[in-house]
């Protein structure tokens, strides 16, 4: 609907009132709400537990939803995805039904917002019509502030929710250490998943202020776009345009596709159950050690093997999660992308971050990195050191500020941590300075006269980058920086390589056989991962599996199966030495 | 124009054979350093402003794809 | 001559028809040169199958030579293998012809399966495949299950849990609850046996108070009709048990609606999944670190249900411990103001459940306590007093009266803090004439409905062979008992020597049941034989090689030691005396076979100068005692277990003693024998026994004599065989000794203690009613004695005004003012009492 300028106007101005004014409410509200304290006869809101994605009440939730789901499939009824959303719904609130409460907030205030903003771009296109060139400019640009506004007034209500919950406690903390002024540390009953479902929304909003697609008109359908609850917990972060139309289109049930999808959720299970569960004993039993106070018992080679094993243990552990939730996807008929592209294959620390946690990279560069690094004030920036020095260094620098800062922003992101702030810029060097200096290192190569194509050079570039991400999760796993730095002390000041054969390690937590069983699942692992990345297409194992005979594939179905169930680690544990009897 | 565009290109990336890569931002030819330094000299070359709202893949597969971007640029202006 | 035949003949014809079948003609050149070749080729092919299929290779020239049918055996199977051989071809080339015509025939079936799996149609055959997949999930996770299932052999637990549901149902009238010592110490057979009662012991190992309440449950829904009584042990009411032993009591309840509601309620106390603990592969998959052979052969395993739940020991505790001292000593007299002691609450609770249950369901619960060293007033009282608030009895077997009416030892009734069979017995028996006589139990004998306890009953008497056996004391009687029950394998072997004590009349009776080996048995000789229900399988001997009857140790003793004048020649024959050892070896007698059930033995003798050693082994494991005399094992045929290895030592006494050692005891003490003519075992018992008895008479002693009457105290122990009595003066101990005193001093043998003036030191010895050694010292000097390893000193009151009496180093002297007695037993070399008799202050009455 045409209207004329004033009209709108004054609407317009109504809308960011209002905004404005809840905008406050909306982001105290919540962490204001779920703090830890006594409810009273309101407990039944916030008690509950989050239903695990690695345990038998989820398989069967699951099994239920799929019932639904399907039959709703095989009818073609366009409602199939309501089935989806009250699943969505109702797993976030195993936590509490308070807990939902961020969720709907965030749902209700991007959704009114995109629409806004799109009413907005419509009123000012209709008013280009017939104008004049300078005309035309003015209105273009009274079209980008107001939608700007609008933008911003939402993405700093979605964010500002995320921090309030957690980064209060930081600010807090710093606050005390600076003024000397104790105040209180607030316990929040954080909703789990929170970092990660503000970034699917917020990225909606951002395409549809830059008018890549229409926003959606359908409150309800949008609900099921921010709180699908495969990803809801921990990604991967999706696009509108990816995902929402699959969302909404009837599956039916396809038994290739749900067979593969069991299969891949299986092979999350491996991963966490067999292999991230049993490396943590071990890393946990080292960190532990550094956590105490008093000194610790653990150097060198010890240190850094359980920093690297907690390498494996977070990529299997967060990959694992991937795994159940792109399966659990897949046999809805709806197809998530990729998070981890076989990170330890990495050959340099910038590749590392386009192979771990693919979504959240891809999100950070595309509204976060482009954004930063094409506007105004850095394109002054390279003007101004174009002038005046290396114009290499011109055209490059002003990118790798912003690479810093994105990576920066990652680290923060993490947690709200000294170290991690340490970390995001440990991350942010090597990414930022690796252009920056790359003719220092292609003279370094030349003097050398390395070869890059030789695998030998290849193999070095792998493992170099292998060492510096885990030098980085010194920071990442260790409880303060301060901490990481003892660990990274007592890592250099002591060459032990005889740990590897008197038998030491096998006092980690982990006895002998269970060492050695860990050892051959990740190498298993690794030689899985090697394999996809040759092979690298759609399905591609679970299609190499597919074409074999039977007896061989279901052999390898029921071996991965009972490997799960017989080497997971779940279950109180089972200790021989109580059963021995002793005395009365 | 697609010959300026065609050395620019090179210019940046020597390795890449920008005369048949057709999938350059798809199948990650070339990373986000090298579009902005693209971008950032395409902007200095034909006067045009590449916003964040172009970076699309389609616009930046190949280097007629470039073209095409630039010619549309430069006719809105 | 036979081996060279067998050997030989065979190839020869080989190569002969070989050249008749493929030449025609017989090209002897060519014969002669093949045939070596073909005399290695033939018989190695029947030694490799002599050895994969029979077991039975070595030594193969001496075999054929000795046995004819062996031979026969050998040539047959050679002449075939040497006829079939040039034939191979042949016989090869018949089969693929069979092959060839049979192959298409498969081929034709294959395709008709391929057709219907075809117009099945997709769908259908991947609903197929789905299903047939997860049967096959199924079954692997069913075979998985099982594996990872721990069974526990020990302490009966398979049998009581697995046999307790092969009784029919609706029979067991009483049943027993509590922890391992339940396990040990009720014997339903002899309940039966004795009373007619039909019982059932359920006790597990540490068997927490959750499991006892949820089996007595079980045991009502199987038993509804007939359960009347359930008999529980308190122990573990005082102390929470580990969440092992939940499983180990709980794991193998059938599943059913009480075995789930035990899981939930294990599982909420240890904060674990009942879910996970219901399944096994999910509670025990982290088992796959240590499964073991028995994990896969499960099944085999054979329940024995003549145990009803009893875990047969025959161990004797005073037989594992180095000394008599090891053992405690029983204590019981309860003292009743002895503050309760607090019990647990988990244990209380289900307690309560139980009381409930059996209210509700009409049964009586009687609460008991096996005898223990561990036990205590206060923990008695804290049951006493549940037990009256409900109206329950409660038996306690540690005090008086059940206590004398027990009657047990724990040094041959018990194995450690367990009763073993001759403990479990007295037990059992005295709770049975409990459940007769107050709860009102049934005799079932000669019903219809119980026979199948007569069964069970010859089954428990085959078990407890060895209570028998250990009452027999002639070799001739063991074997003799053994031929009577029938169906058991008897092995014999010598080591060293066995002839010497044995009698006339047991070589007779060897020689009437076939070991006329036995019978003519000498001195030094090798001896071995097997026995299989009562058929002699083998019987070897060996004599003695030369040397005579006495032997003259004088060759051994030249011999010096440490020689170095020689040490070359010496050296040098030790390195050849290792090949003397093996023929050393070969100088045993040995036998290996097979018993009925298949399992292997070999059995070893060595006399004296032929090896000097016993060995019986049974599937690999040593049974023999290996000491000297006849080493004998006795294998069941019928349970497939060996129950009893002994060993009777012929070359000292034609009888040994009794293993059964309450009668032992008892001959003891008839002999009348002194300490000094007892050894080992015997000494132990002996000690023991004292010690009990010594105890007991200190307690009445205290309780009778007053606290000041020197003389009853005196009275007392004045004729107490070996014990002495040591006195001591310290300071002033004549002011208020009285005439009578005196007097009475004076009658015992105590002149100068009668003569005691005031400020004297004096000192005595006495013992077995005679004072050996009495010093009085009237002036102000100390006296002293020592001898031997004890010493005493006395001061009067200006003498020093000290006492001393030490025994071995330690002071046992109250060292208070008066006359310090210490009472000490010789046998037992201990210190029974120590007092001190004021004499010095307060006057002495003859009765105190």
């Amino acid at each position: 609907m045409i209207q004329d300028e004033k009209t709108f106007s004054r609407k317009y101005i109504k809308w960011v009132v209002a905004l404005a004014v809840l905008a406050p409410v909306l982001i105290i509200a919540p962490s204001w709400l779920l703090q830890d304290r006594d409810f009273g006869q309101w407990e039944w809101l916030v008690s509950g537990s989050q239903m695990g994605v690695f345990s038998a009440p989820f398989l069967l939730f699951l099994a239920v939803v799929g019932a639904f789901y399907f039959y709703l499939g095989h009818r073609q009824s366009s409602k199939q995805w309501i089935v989806l959303l009250v699943a969505s719904y109702f797993f976030y609130a195993t936590a509490g039904i308070l807990m939902l409460l961020p969720i709907i907030i965030t749902t209700v205030v991007t959704w009114a917002g995109a629409r806004l903003i799109e009413q907005t771009a419509d009123h000012y296109k209709s008013q280009l019509v017939g104008k004049e060139f300078t005309e035309k400019k003015q209105i273009r640009e009274k079209s980008v502030l107001r939608r700007r506004i609008l933008l911003a007034i939402v993405i700093v209500v979605n964010l500002g929710i995320l921090v309030s919950f957690k980064y209060t406690n930081f600010v807090i903390e710093n606050v005390t250490a600076v003024t000397g002024q104790t105040v209180e540390a607030i316990d929040f009953l954080v909703p789990l998943g929170l970092s990660f479902y503000t970034f699917q929304p917020t990225g909606y909003l951002i395409d549809v202020y830059r008018g890549k697609y229409r926003a959606d008109q359908n409150p309800v359908r949008f609900a099921l776009f921010v709180s699908y609850f495969p990803q809801i917990i921990q990604g991967p972060i999706g696009r509108y345009d990816k995902l929402a139309g699959q969302l909404f289109q009837i599956h039916r049930f396809d038994y290739e596709r749900v067979k593969f999808g069991a299969q891949r959720m299986l092979w999350g299970f491996f991963k966490k159950l067999v292999i991230a569960d049993r490396v943590s004993i071990l890393v946990n039993t080292v960190f532990a050690d550094f956590g105490a106070t008093g000194t610790a018992s653990y150097e060198g080679f010890t240190v850094f093997l359980a920093v690297l094993l907690y390498g494996v243990e977070i990529y299997t552990d967060f990959s694992g999660g991937m795994d159940i939730v792109i399966g659990v996807s897949q046999i809805f008929g709806i197809e998530m992308t990729e998070n981890f592209r076989r990170p330890f294959m990495a050959r340099s620390v910038a590749e590392f971050w386009q192979r771990w946690h693919i979504t959240l990279g891809s999100w950070m560069r595309d509204y976060l990195f482009y954004p930063l690094a094409l506007s105004k004030p850095f394109n002054n920036l390279s003007k101004k050191l174009r002038k005046t020095g290396d114009a290499y260094v011109a055209k490059i620098l002003p990118t790798c500020i912003a690479s810093f800062i994105v990576f920066f922003l990652i680290g923060v992101w993490h947690g709200a941590n000294w170290k991690y702030i340490i970390y995001g810029i440990y991350q942010a060097i090597f990414v930022s300075t690796a252009t920056l200096l790359e003719p220092f290192y292609a003279k370094c190569r030349a003097f050398f006269h390395i070869n890059v194509e030789r695998s030998g050079w290849k193999m070095f570039q792998t493992l170099r980058t292998v060492f510096l991400i885990t030098i980085g999760r010194y920071l990442s796993r260790a409880n303060t920086a301060s901490q990481a730095f003892a660990m990274l002390k007592a890592t250099f000041s002591r060459f032990n390589p005889w740990v590897f054969f008197d038998g030491s390690l096998f006092n980690l937590g982990l006895d002998e056989k269970n060492f050695r069983l860990m050892i051959l699942c990740i190498l298993f692992l690794f030689i899985v991962d090697f394999i996809q990345e040759k092979g690298n297409t759609k399905n591609y194992i679970r299609q190499q599996i597919a074409g074999k005979n039977i007896v061989v594939r279901w052999a390898i179905y029921l071996v991965g199966l009972f490997a799960v169930i017989i080497f997971g680690v779940y279950g109180s544990g089972y200790d021989t030495a109580s059963f021995i009897y002793a005395g009365f | 124009m697609k010959e300026q565009i065609l050395q620019i290109l090179e210019g940046i990336r020597p390795d890449v054979d920008f005369k048949k890569e057709n999938a350059l931002v798809e199948e990650g030819v070339i990373d986000s350093f090298d579009i902005i330094q693209i971008i950032s000299e395409l902007n200095d070359n034909f006067d045009v402003n590449i916003s964040v709202d172009d970076l699309l893949p389609e616009n930046f597969d190949s280097a007629d794809a470039m073209a095409a971007l630039i010619a549309r640029l430069q006719n809105e202006q | 001559m036979i081996a060279l035949v067998c050997l030989l003949i065979p190839p020869l014809i080989l190569v002969l028809v070989r050249e008749k079948v493929n030449n025609g003609t017989i090209r002897i050149g060519k014969a002669a040169l093949s045939y070596p070749i073909w005399v290695l080729i033939l018989n190695g092919l029947m030694i490799l199958i002599l050895y994969l299929f029979f077991d039975n290779y070595g030594q193969l020239f001496a075999k054929l030579n000795r046995s004819r049918i062996f031979a026969c055996k050998y040539f047959a199977l050679s002449l075939v293998l040497a006829l079939a051989e040039p034939w191979a071809k042949k016989l090869v080339k018949l089969v693929k012809k069979m092959y060839e015509t049979v192959k298409p025939f498969f081929g034709k079936v294959y395709h008709a399966v391929e057709t219907i799996f075809t117009r099945i149609g997709e769908t259908t055959r991947k609903q197929i495949r789905t299903v047939a997949f997860l049967a096959a999930a199924a079954i692997a996770f069913s075979v998985c299950n099982d594996i990872a299932q721990p069974i526990w052999t020990d302490w009966n637990n398979y049998n009581t849990m697995r046999g307790f549901y092969e009784e029919p149902e609706n029979t067991i009238e009483t049943i027993f609850i509590g922890s391992s010592v339940t396990v040990n110490g009720i014997i339903p057979m002899e309940l039966y046996e004795n009373y007619g009662i039909c019982a059932y012991n359920l006790g597990t190992v540490k068997q927490p108070m959750l499991a006892s309440y949820y089996w007595a449950e079980e045991a009502y829904r199987l038993h509804s009709e007939t359960l009347t009584t359930i008999v529980l042990d308190v122990s573990k009411l005082r102390d929470e048990t580990d969440e092992a032993f939940y499983r180990w009591a709980i794991d193998h309840m059938e599943f059913s609606e009480v075995k789930l509601r035990a899981v939930q309620d294990y599982s909420a106390l240890f904060d674990e999944e009942t879910f996970l603990n219901l399944i096994p592969l999910l509670s025990y998959h982290d088992r796959w670190e240590e499964l073991d052979e028995e994990d896969f052969t499960k099944s085999e395993i054979k329940v024995d249900v003549s145990t009803r739940g009893y875990n047969y020991v025959m161990t004797k505790h005073i037989d594992t411990e180095e000394s008599y001292t090891a053992l405690s000593l029983p204590s019981s007299t309860l003292d009743e103001d002895a503050e309760e002691m607090e019990l647990c609450t988990e244990s209380l609770y289900y307690l309560k459940k139980l009381i409930s249950f059996c209210e509700e369901h009409d049964i009586q619960l009687v609460l008991t306590k096996v005898p223990t060293s561990k036990w205590s007033s206060s923990a008695h009282n804290a049951v006493q007093k549940i037990a009256d608030e409900y109206g329950l009895d409660f038996i306690d077997f540690n005090y008086d009266p059940y206590f004398s009416e027990l009657g047990f030892n724990y040094a041959y009734d018990f194995v450690d803090t367990h009763m073993n069979y001759y403990g479990a017995t007295k037990f059992t028996n005295c709770l049975g004439n409990y459940l007769i006589t107050e709860c009102g139990n049934h005799d079932v004998r000669g019903d219809e409905d119980y026979a199948f306890m007569e069964a069970e009953l010859e089954e428990y008497h085959r078990l407890i062979a060895q209570v028998d056996l250990n009452d027999i004391t002639d070799p001739a009687e063991y074997i003799s008992y053994l031929f009577n029950q029938g169906d058991y394998t008897i092995f014999i072997s010598v080591k060293n020597t066995a002839s010497s004590e044995l009698t006339q009349e047991q070589r007779d009776y060897f020689a009437s049941v076939g070991l006329t080996k036995l019978s003519e048995l000498t001195y030094r000789a090798s001896y071995l034989a097997v026995i299989d229900d009562g058929t002699v399988i083998v019987e070897r001997s060996k004599k003695d090689p030369g040397t005579s009857e006495e032997e003259t140790a004088t060759e051994e003793e030249k011999t010096p030691i440490n020689d170095m004048e020689h040490i070359e020649e010496i050296f040098a024959a030790e390195l050849e005396d290792d090949e003397v050892e093996e023929e050393e070896e070969s100088l045993t007698l040995s036998y290996t076979g097979a018993l009925s059930d298949g399992t292997d033995y070999e059995i070893f003798s060595g006399g004296r100068n032929l090896g000097n050693t016993s060995s019986i082994l049974i599937d690999g494991t040593e049974y023999s005692k290996n000491t000297r005399g006849l080493n004998i094992v006795v294998y069941d045929n019928e349970r497939q277990e060996v129950i009893d290895q002994v060993c009777f030592d012929t070359h000292a006494s034609s009888e040994r003693e009794t293993l059964n050692y309450a009668i032992r005891l008892e001959e003891i003490k008839e002999s009348g024998a002194s300490l000094s003519e007892l050894s080992g075992i015997d000494c132990q018992l002996y000690l023991y026994d004292r010690k009990i008895t010594q105890t007991q008479r200190v307690n009445e002693i205290a309780v009778e004599t007053g606290e000041d009457d020197l003389l009853a105290y005196l009275a007392a122990y004045w004729n107490e065989s070996g014990c002495e009595i040591y006195i001591s003066v310290k300071g002033e101990a004549a002011d208020a000794m009285t005439e009578d005193v005196r007097d009475a001093l004076a009658e015992l043998g105590l002149s100068e203690l009668a003569a005691l003036e005031s400020g004297d030191s004096y000192l005595a010895v006495a013992g077995d009613g005679v004072v050996a050694i009495e010093k009085r010292d009237h002036g102000d000097s100390q006296i002293e004695l020592s001898i031997g390893s004890y010493s005493i000193s006395s001061g009067g009151t200006d003498s020093g005004n000290s006492s001393s009496i030490r025994i071995n180093g330690t002071e046992y002297s109250q060292q208070g003012d008066g006359i310090n007695i210490v009472v000490y037993d010789t046998e037992l070399e201990e210190v029974l009492s120590q007092v001190t008799f004021a004499t010095g202050t307060v006057s002495q009455s003859v009765d105190g």
